[in-house]
């Protein structure tokens, strides 16, 4: 590696695949819980075992994201960190904040855990993704600006890029946005409106941007495409991104009591939602064709290939599929819904960490490339997961077609459990897909292990 | 005759313009005008498709067979789900919007990998619906 302060990314990647682990072990203890109603209850009820299951998605990301950009920057200023030290130390503190959030979750009562930690002195727990205690929303706040404040200190006193620009713009941005989860009014409409300020301006806003960055960072050093040609890319992409995303929340207004006018204006820019994830594919496979050099690292080139892909299909394919407000109308909350979350994060952010992983992971060992055989292991990661997850994405969307029938179009409608009898096939379908994508991580967490056949060395 | 070419390295889109024009038009089709950007592709290829640049005959004649066939695969299949299904089968619906979504969705991507391939002056043949080989 250039720079040696880039080292403090090793520790999250670490973290951030142990997390994906466990989020995994939950999203299949939650797939079966579908099908057999009372496994592991009351040890491991379904709320709880959800809320496990998509906090540690958002955590490990977060930890994804923070890695990133410790090896990036550096690199992209072209000076050392402003404070490896601090770095470290906010990773320590985010894990053991993280862990004991979970161990909160598993071990007491949630509304135990509420009055334990301050909920009485500012409510903010309760909301889907937003569960996490006030003492630990505090901590993800002094953790992120000591993060931000060490990232941007190094770029403010290196060289800036539209890269590290970007980058600093999402992040920023992901900052800012969080502090609408301490805002949480009586009023339920004000407080979906706001809350939504977290979910969708985070997925479908500035995270776009971090992605867009990571991508960007990985295409130009693996394909040795000019900077500046990346950079004219990346510029249209944030711009789609913004444009349509920001009024795109409006897709979140159309049945929680806001004005009407916000069926159109969620309608219509929704509906341009999947351009910028569009024009990530396009950048993709266009860099990675005109690239001029094959770069020993395969295994991170397929990665970043697949993250535009998977990208384009869960985010932009499966977010159109039920963003029209008339189609909606019927689809709302449905497992059509489940199908797009799925995808979506995948394709788009656990894809594109699994990317920078993948091609900052080996510098990081001292080398430019894993081994051979490690390197076909981790393409059959690749392979397994991303299969895995398209079955679970078409089996739940077969899912919700079914479920949106019987209970909202037949006429004689069913009731939602009655309902979700009738769905069985799929769900064990699904659990069996889960399975598939399990094994692919774990030849994943096997490829960091595997030795044999030559390294390429990794430049002075 | 030697066709002077960009360098791929150095340009945003080093391909020749008409033919990035006809894979847009198919990607256009697809996701933002169906039909009319069929239409334009159709003129785009009776003006152009005798150009002197290969590349731009072979993208002209990928684009507008792929057009025609996988617009014929993916209208006429779901139309026949439904009608043998019926509308009022939730059956016809799983099978039938995940048949359309899927096909759609790869037409897409072989649309992008095209584009890309035209953005950086290379030929291109869309597997199964494309012609086997470009004439003249």
């Amino acid at each position: 590696m250039q720079y040696k302060s880039q080292a403090v990314a090793m520790p999250y990647f670490i973290a951030a695949i142990g997390l994906f682990v466990g989020q995994i072990i939950f999203g299949l203890i939650m797939g079966l819980q579908y099908i057999i109603g009372d496994f592991l209850f009351p040890a491991i009820p379904f709320n709880i075992a959800r809320m496990v299951h998509t906090n540690l998605l958002i955590v490990w990301l977060l930890f994804g994201f923070m890695g990133a950009a410790y090896y990036m920057v550096p690199e992209e200023a072209e000076t050392e960190l402003a404070s490896p030290k601090l770095a470290l130390g906010l990773f320590w503190i985010f894990l053991v904040a993280g862990a004991l959030t979970i161990v909160g979750y598993l071990l007491v009562p949630y509304e135990t855990l509420a009055e334990m930690t301050g909920n009485n002195i500012l409510a903010t727990m309760g909301r889907e993704f937003l569960e996490q205690p006030l003492i630990t929303k505090v901590g993800i706040v002094v953790v992120v600006l000591g993060f931000l404040f060490n990232i941007s200190l190094t770029v403010l006193k290196g060289r800036k890029t539209a890269v590290s620009m970007v980058l600093l713009l999402g992040l920023w941005g992901l900052a800012i946005f969080f502090l609408f989860s301490f805002y949480n009014p009586d009023n339920l409409v004000r407080d979906k409106f706001y809350w939504w300020w977290v979910v969708h301006l985070w997925v479908e806003g500035v995270w776009e941007l971090i992605m867009a960055a990571l991508l960007a960072f990985v295409l130009i050093k693996v394909t040795g495409v000019d900077r500046e040609v990346i950079e004219k890319w990346l510029y249209v992409i944030i711009t789609l991104a913004l444009v349509t995303g920001i009024i795109g929340t409006g897709h979140h207004y159309f049945w929680i009591g806001a004005p009407e006018y916000w069926q159109w204006w969620g309608s219509i820019f929704s509906a341009l939602e999947p351009l910028p994830f569009f024009a990530m594919t396009v950048f993709a496979f266009n860099m990675v064709n005109r690239r001029r050099r094959e770069h020993p690292n395969k295994a991170a080139v397929l990665w970043a290939l697949g993250t535009g892909v998977m990208a384009f299909l869960g985010a932009g394919v499966w977010g159109f599929l039920h963003t029209l407000a008339p189609v909606n109308y019927f689809t709302h909350g449905s497992q059509i819904t489940a199908a797009h979350g799925h995808m979506a994060f995948y394709g788009a952010y656990v894809m594109v960490v699994l990317t920078i992983i993948s091609y900052a992971m080996p510098i990081l060992r001292g080398r430019a490339a894993n081994p051979e055989r490690a390197q076909v292991l981790e393409m059959w990661a690749f392979w397994l997961m991303t299969v895995g997850m398209v079955f679970i994405t078409l089996f739940l969307t077969a899912a919700g077609i079914l479920q949106v029938w019987l209970q909202r179009v037949s006429d004689t409608p069913m009731s939602y459990m009655a309902t979700q009898d009738q769905l069985m096939l799929f769900y064990w379908m699904r659990e069996w897909a889960g399975v598939m994508f399990f094994v692919g991580l774990l030849c994943y967490l096997v490829s960091f292990f595997v030795k044999g056949g030559t390294a390429t060395p990794a430049r002075a | 005759m030697s066709l002077e070419r960009p360098d791929p390295l150095k340009h945003v889109m080093p391909g020749p313009p008409i033919a990035i024009a006809a894979e847009a038009l198919f990607l256009i089709n697809l996701m933002l005008l169906p039909g009319l950007a069929f239409l334009a592709l159709v003129v785009l290829y009776l003006k152009h498709r005798n150009d002197a640049d290969p590349l731009v005959r072979n993208h002209l004649r990928q684009t507008t067979i792929t057009c025609v066939w996988g617009g014929l695969l993916l209208v006429t299949i779901s139309v026949g789900i439904f009608l043998l299904g019926g509308f009022d089968n939730p059956w016809s619906w799983v099978i039938g919007v995940l048949y359309f979504t899927f096909v759609h969705s790869a037409l897409i991507l072989l649309g992008v990998a095209g584009l890309s391939r035209a953005i950086n002056g290379r030929t291109w043949r869309y597997p199964i619906l494309g012609p086997r080989e470009d004439h003249g």
